[in-house]
Formats: structure tokens, sequence, C-alpha cells
């Protein structure tokens, strides 16, 4: 984020009026590990130092470091928690937030966390993610059945419009519950979630995305033969990096990969344990035991009955 | 295309009324022997109605000569209601039946051109014939928009009841309060999703909503529309209610004649096919599928139809339902 001087000086204006010294750099170090006052300003240990120039350096690296929203983020949560059973009140937080919100980020109550404002952009990182920070994501893992076949028997030129449209309703069912697509390769998908209700979101996307096919197939769908998809959410932490290749190498990756090639039938979407433990049961009751003998995944299918 | 009715009896003067008014100034009434003589020439690019008195036997003996014909297609009049399996006529591959309400009440604009469309000798999202402002198949002038109607002009529209299913087990779960707030929301979510067809809340009753679409679709297919929030019921109920109970909906379609009056002033509104409707969802329709009259059987897209199926008869007309999805 773009942080202007008109916010960086309030800011600090709002910290030297909050906090002393020691506690402004004890909550520097929470978001830069290892931050030293001393060091970056060059003042020795035996000289005390005035908590404006604190709070001006401070403020002046974290924007340096690319870190204002998540030092803001955790002024936010020592303004609400405290710290060590004391009570820290931040003065200016709400014109802070103003300014935050100008520039194009909305809080997300549920994490305690900024984002971007989607109906202004869409980034793949939330506008926010710095690379090597570690998360908890959920991620929908979506692969299209006998892709191969499909291609063969319709030409690639039909297939690639029929995969176009998939593309839509994806990025449509994710980006409506904060989501962010971020692969796309040939015939399947990997789309994250980090704001709001992550795990639920998710699974609601890749049901939303079932929905979508269902309809697409019977109304809309060109090539005259059904596209089909095995979809899976899992959940676990990931160490964000620019390269979306170097993501897919981590285990909560490869898991949900695993998880939607060996464990969900065609037309299904799967739930990993960890995911079905954080579901509200009115969702989780849609989901039955995997098919497969010892799939520990439950999956969710579309199925008609008589009338 | 041209249309023919096809009897034992090409004189019969309540059949030669039906087919000018219903399928076409022009439609040509013959008896089955000639038909049977010429089919070839008279059958190519025509739909044909049948009357079941012929019997369903002898409709199927001259509906399979229709078999490999150019552009032809064919349905059954059943005047009296003597079929005894009007499904079987499907299966045979029909494209319309028209029961004996229907017969009485006529074609509503747009019936043939979705017998057509069934039949696949026409695009199903072509405009229906007429529908560019002229006259309608059945003589009807083209839909001009809620807000052009007058108040107390007669007025061909499609019904749609709306009601959450399963109130009687909400109550116990949610409680009178939330549940009279739920239905109030639902009334909200409705007003903007039936807008996405071209139609609009026209009276809230108690229970449910009686939802009002042009006679032809403007935007979304309302039963194809419809049979998406049945499909995404849990989503909406989580999502858009935040509803920790399962949530089900249930729709009753009518296609039909009303006085036009704005929505909120509906109180002197007396017609036929409004009771009728009422009487459809609140009575014979259930949670979790969609129930329609014959007069509305037209309006499920080409895309669905294989999901709809001949449910009996309701006072005096018969009925189509969807299959049901699966919780």
């Amino acid at each position: 984020m773009k942080v202007k001087g008109g916010i960086a000086q309030i800011l600090k204006k709002s910290l030297y009026e909050s906090l002393n010294a020691e506690m402004l750099e004890r909550v520097a170090k929470d978001v830069i590990p290892g931050y030293d006052l001393r060091e970056r300003t060059g003042f020795p240990p035996n000289i005390p130092m005035q908590v404006q120039t604190a709070a001006s350096r401070i403020v002046d690296d974290m924007v340096a470091a690319d870190t204002f929203l998540h030092f803001i983020e955790r002024l936010v949560q020592l303004d609400r928690e405290g710290f060590m059973g004391r009570s820290y009140r931040i003065s200016g937080l709400r014109e802070i937030f103003k300014f935050i919100g100008a520039e194009g980020y909305l809080w997300d109550a549920d994490t305690g966390r900024f984002m971007e404002d989607p109906r202004i952009r869409r980034t793949q990182n939330w506008g926010r993610l710095l690379p090597g920070e570690e998360l908890r994501f959920s991620l929908l893992r979506v692969d299209v059945v006998k892709n191969s076949s499909i291609v063969k028997a319709h030409g690639e030129s039909a297939a690639r419009g029929a995969y176009e449209d998939l593309r839509g309703m994806l990025a449509r069912c994710v980006e409506r519950r904060s989501g962010r697509v971020w692969s796309w390769e040939g015939d399947g998908a990997l789309a994250a979630f980090l704001f709001g209700h992550s795990t639920a979101s998710s699974v609601l996307a890749g049901m939303a995305l079932l929905h979508e096919l269902f309809i697409y197939n019977r109304a809309y769908n060109r090539i005259g033969e059904s596209v089909r998809l095995r979809a899976a959410v899992h959940t676990g932490p990931i160490r964000y990096l620019p390269d979306v290749g170097e993501i897919l190498k981590q285990e909560t990756c490869r898991e949900v990969v695993e998880s939607e090639s060996r464990w969900t039938p065609p037309d299904g979407l799967s739930i990993s344990p960890a995911v079905a433990g954080t579901l509200d049961r009115v969702i989780l009751d849609r989901f039955k035991p995997g098919p497969e003998p010892g799939s520990r995944v439950l999956v969710y299918s579309i199925g008609l009955g008589a009338a | 295309m041209r249309t023919i009715v096809c009897a034992s009896d090409p004189e019969d003067k309540k059949l030669a009324a039906f087919a000018t008014r219903s399928l076409s100034k022009e439609a040509e009434i013959v008896g089955d022997q000639a038909f049977s003589r010429s089919v070839k020439k008279k059958a190519s690019g025509a739909f044909v109605y049948f009357d079941a008195r012929l019997g369903a036997d002898r409709v199927f003996e001259l509906a399979s000569k229709l078999d490999g014909l150019d552009a032809s297609g064919w349905g059954v009049l059943d005047r009296e209601g003597k079929s005894e399996d009007p499904a079987a006529f499907f299966f045979a591959g029909a494209s319309d039946y028209i029961g004996p309400a229907l017969f009485k009440a006529g074609l509503g604009p747009g019936r043939l051109g979705e017998a057509l469309a069934y039949a696949g000798l026409v695009d199903a999202d072509a405009p229906v014939e007429g529908a560019d402002g002229a006259e309608g198949p059945a003589g009807c002038p083209a839909f001009p928009g809620w807000a052009s109607l007058e108040e107390g002009v007669d007025v061909a529209v499609r019904f749609c009841y709306a009601a959450i299913g399963d109130q009687r087990g909400l109550l116990e779960r949610i409680g009178d309060k939330r549940l009279d707030k739920l239905k109030e929301d639902f009334a909200a979510f409705l007003e903007s999703w039936s807008k996405e067809c071209g139609g609009l809340v026209w009276i809230k009753e108690g229970s449910g909503c009686l939802l009002l679409f042009p006679p032809q679709d403007e935007g979304m297919n309302p039963v194809l529309a419809s049979f998406r929030l049945l499909l995404d019921r849990a989503l909406i109920g989580y999502e858009v209610f935040k509803l920790e109970a399962p949530l089900s909906f249930r729709f009753a379609f009518h296609a039909g004649r009303t006085m036009w009056r704005k929505p909120g002033e509906t109180g002197r509104v007396v017609s036929e096919d409004v009771n009728f409707v009422f009487h459809l969802g609140m009575k014979a329709a259930g949670d979790g599928y969609i129930l329609l009259s014959a007069e509305a059987g037209g309006s499920v897209p080409a895309c669905l139809r294989d999901l709809f199926s001949p449910a009996g008869d309701f006072e005096g007309r018969s009925l189509l339902a969807s299959r049901k999805f699966k919780d």
C-alpha cells in the first residue's frame, strides 16, 4: 500500500500520544521480527530516546518495509485486547481507518485484517500479503474430468470456449466470497480464501460452482457434452509467495490436490476433516462420507429424486 | 409454420373455433382418413394436433407416419380428458398436450411457439412469433410492460406462487418472530429476483407471494430461475438469510388472465386464474419442487423438460411436476 504523508503524520502523532518508546518497539518487533530501534536510530543504549523520535522512526520503517497495514492491525489488536493484562488505548484509529479506506482497503472484522476493496481492484495477494508471510488459508481445488477426451472429441477451440465459461463461473463463485483464483492451468484450478469465514467461504464457493455447472450443462453448454468436475477443499498453513508455482509445491496444496484426485468422485466436492470441523451443521449435513474405501473426506454432490 | 388438426370429424365446430382462436386463422382441420392417405404432403413443415377422440392407438399409428418427414411435429388435443395416460404421448414423441381446461380457456400467447420449440422446430431462445409488437399466435397483443398497463385491463400473464417450505418445522426451530422476519426477507428477495425475469411481486400473502411474469420470457426464464433457487437453497438459506436451519422453497406456476391492478392495490381483483394459482400453491404444491398447470407447461425451457412429468389433475387442470433435489 502506498502510504501518503498525511496518514503517516497522523499515525506518528497517535503513537507518541498513546504508547511509550519501549512499548512502541515491542509492537514493531511483532511486525518485523528482530526490529532494533536503537540500531535503526543510532541512539546509544545509555541515552534515553524521546517517544516522538521512536514513533517517527518506526512509522518510516513500517512504510519502507511495506508493513504499514500489518502495523495498524497490530495496533488495533493492542487497543482491543491490551497486552499482559494492561489496556492500551490508541488514539486516532478512527481517522487512520478513514485514510486507509480512502486508499481502497476494507477492514475484515472476522480476521482483524485489511484487504483490498474488491470493487476497486482484485489482486492475487488481496493487496496486502507479503512474500514469505505464512498464514492459514483455505484452498479450493478444481479439476476437469476427462479433459483430454473432451478436447479430442470436440476440438481444441470448442473445448477452450467451454473452459473459458468454466473459468468465468469459478471466478464469480470465488471472488463473490472474497477468494482469489491463484492458478488455472489447462484443466485444473486452485483458489485461495483468507478473509471472513474462509473455510465456509471456500466450501460454499465449491458448492455454488457445481450448481452453476449443472445449469450451464443443461442450458448453455455448446459442445454437446457435459463438462464435469472434481473439486476439493482443504485448509492449512501456506507461505505466500508471488510465484504460484512455488506455492503449489507446499504441503497444504499437495494435500488438496491429492484429496481431489484420489478421493473425490466426478461431479463431487470433497472436504477434508480439517475443513469439516469448522463448518456449521446446516452446511455440513449436505456432505456424506466419500465413496472410496479408506476415505476420510466428506463429499457433496447434486442428486435428483422423484417429484 | 402451418398447423393442422387431425380429427375423425373435420366438420366439428368446436374444434374449428379452437383452431382459429388458439392456433392460427389458417389452421386446417382434416379427417384422419384423408390425413393418412396424404400424410407426406399434408404434414411436411407442419405441426399436427391429433384429436384424442381418435383413440390412443390411432394417434400413435398416425403419428408414426410423421417420422422422417421434414420439419414436422405433433401434439394431442384431449378436449374431453379421455386419455388415460397423457405421458404416453410424450414418450412416443409428442411435443404438446392440451387438456379439457386448456381447450376451454384457449391457448395463451406463446404456447404454440413453446410446443414448436419443444419439437425442435424453432430455436427455444428465439422470440416467440408475435413478440415483436404485432400479435401473438393466439391473437393476443404482445406484452407492453408493467408500467404501461392500464388499471383494470384484462391481461394474459404467467402466475407464480412462491413460498418458503416447511414453515411449521421452521417455526419450531427458529420461533415465530424470526420466521416472520424470514418471510419478510424472502418477499424482499423475490422482488429483486423476479425483476431478472421481467416479473414482479404482485400480492404478498401470509405464507407466500404471488408473482407475475410476462406471457413470454423477458430476461431469464422464470421456471429456470426457480429451478436455480431450488438448487441453491442451502446457499441462500445460509448466506442470504443467515439461517442455521435447512431451507426449502415451493413454486407453483399457472398461465392465464387477470384484471391488472398495481401491487398493493389488488384488493378488488376477481380472477378465476388468481384463485386457481393460490389454491395450486397452497394446497397442491410441495416443498422442493416446481408444480405447473398444463397452461404454464410451455414455460418449461427445453433444457429442463426431461425433469418434468405429468402429476395428475387439480381442480380440473392437468399438472406437471419437476423432480426434487435430494438433501
